[in-house]
């Protein structure tokens, strides 16, 4: 087993649990915006112990300097990703995509732009802001976002961090002042790119064809379940499948469910395996006939 | 009407201020959150009102009949759409100082409203 962490600073780090005899099955997750690979660990602890070998890489604009988020595009992102993709697919038979928030929506711009994978996995996808957090003037944000106000305005990132769990919430709360899991504020231009992108999915997810679990949870501060709605009612994958969570906030892998997220994970993966024995062998079936 | 474009004026002279204080200040290292955040809050609120009185009075010269000074104060509503669309992280130095004299020209043209009324 190779588990490697390149440090570069507190929050740049790449997580990969990787097998040195190679499985046949891979799974390459992303972070949540402002988030790092950190969010991801145990999850990918799990998903390694499944038999996975797992790829969490740390999105341009985070991890280094806190400065970088100013400067990035949502297409950094989706270069980035598309090229780790390269890298990686052709290395393994089944290939899952996966992530949270905005990690969901930059696996969905995947999977619109590439037939080739296996499985989709989207945590708490965030194609609209309408979580019970944002505030009611929300509706003046169009003039942050397209005037100079976008890279003056900050948000302090505060309580309840996407947790419902007060220990958990303590805990990140304590991370948060050494700045070592994710960044303590963020620029509304990073939200202007992470709603681009959100767009252009959108406007795309018809493409979407491979198999797909997404997990939402109804009291969710930052997204609203209709964005996992959204993305269930509109893609073209012939199996799909959405699970809610009612006690949990954004940051699901967290929460007071997790374990149910964990599991639900792999019980999809598995349906996803039995599904596609069943179609091979109607399809030699057929062949044969 | 004076009285609009009396907090106008105000609104502007706190804009050019702050954008000033926003170039110097506000990216730098030792700049805490919190001082972020209200900062964020308060230039907010005044871009906020800025545009919202400029409507309003580009409205009330209109229904005053006073069609002259209506269409630059639309050009002063929609300036910062232009700009904050055309500005990159990059060239945010740049695109402030020319949304700065924006508010230049625009506080200009308040006070020759002003005392033209």
């Amino acid at each position: 087993m190779i588990v490697q962490k390149t440090k570069k600073t507190d929050l740049d780090h790449i997580l990969i649990h990787r097998e040195t005899v190679l499985p046949n099955r891979a799974i390459m997750l992303f972070h949540g915006l402002t988030g790092s690979p950190y969010e991801l660990k145990k999850y990918a602890k799990f998903l390694f112990d499944k038999g996975f070998d797992v790829y969490c890489y740390c999105l341009p604009g985070h991890g280094s300097h806190e400065i970088d988020i100013y400067s990035v595009k949502e297409r950094d992102w989706r270069n980035f990703a598309q090229e780790r993709y390269n890298e990686l697919r052709k290395n393994y038979a089944d290939f899952f995509v996966g992530g949270l928030c905005l990690g969901a929506v930059l696996a969905l711009n995947l999977a619109e732009e590439n037939k080739d994978i296996t499985g989709l996995i989207c945590l708490s996808t965030t194609l609209f802001l309408d979580g019970w957090t944002i505030p009611w003037y929300n509706f003046l944000m169009p003039i942050g976002l397209h005037t100079i106000l976008r890279y003056y305005y900050t948000f302090p990132e505060r309580e309840p961090y996407g947790i419902k769990n007060e220990k958990v919430r303590n805990t990140i709360s304590r991370l948060m002042t050494k700045n070592t899991v994710a960044m303590d504020n963020y620029p509304l231009s990073s939200i202007y790119e992470l709603l681009l992108l959100s767009k252009r999915v959108k406007r795309n997810i018809t493409n979407v064809f491979a198999p797909i679990l997404l997990v939402h949870s109804l009291e969710d501060d930052l997204t609203s379940t209709k964005s996992a709605k959204f993305v269930y009612n509109k893609t073209s994958s012939f199996y799909r499948e959405y699970m809610e969570l009612e006690d949990s906030y954004h940051l699901i892998l967290y929460d007071n469910e997790k374990e149910k997220v964990y599991n639900k994970t792999i019980e999809f993966i598995d349906a996803l395996s039995y599904k596609r024995n069943i179609s091979l062998k109607e399809l030699k079936d057929r062949r044969k006939k | 009407m004076h009285a609009l474009l009396i907090i106008l004026i105000c609104i502007n002279i706190f804009l050019i201020i702050s954008l000033f204080y926003g170039i110097t200040n506000i990216f730098k290292e030792e700049t805490l959150p919190k001082t972020r955040a209200f900062y964020s809050v308060f230039l907010s609120i005044l871009m906020f009102l800025y545009l919202a009185l400029i409507l309003i009075t580009g409205i009330k010269y209109l229904m005053m009949s006073k069609y002259a000074a209506s269409p630059f104060l639309f050009i002063f509503f929609a300036f910062p759409f232009a700009i904050g669309n055309l500005t990159s992280y990059d060239k945010l130095k740049l695109f402030t100082y020319i949304q700065i004299a924006i508010f230049v020209l625009s506080l200009i043209y308040f006070i020759y409203l002003y005392v033209k009324l």
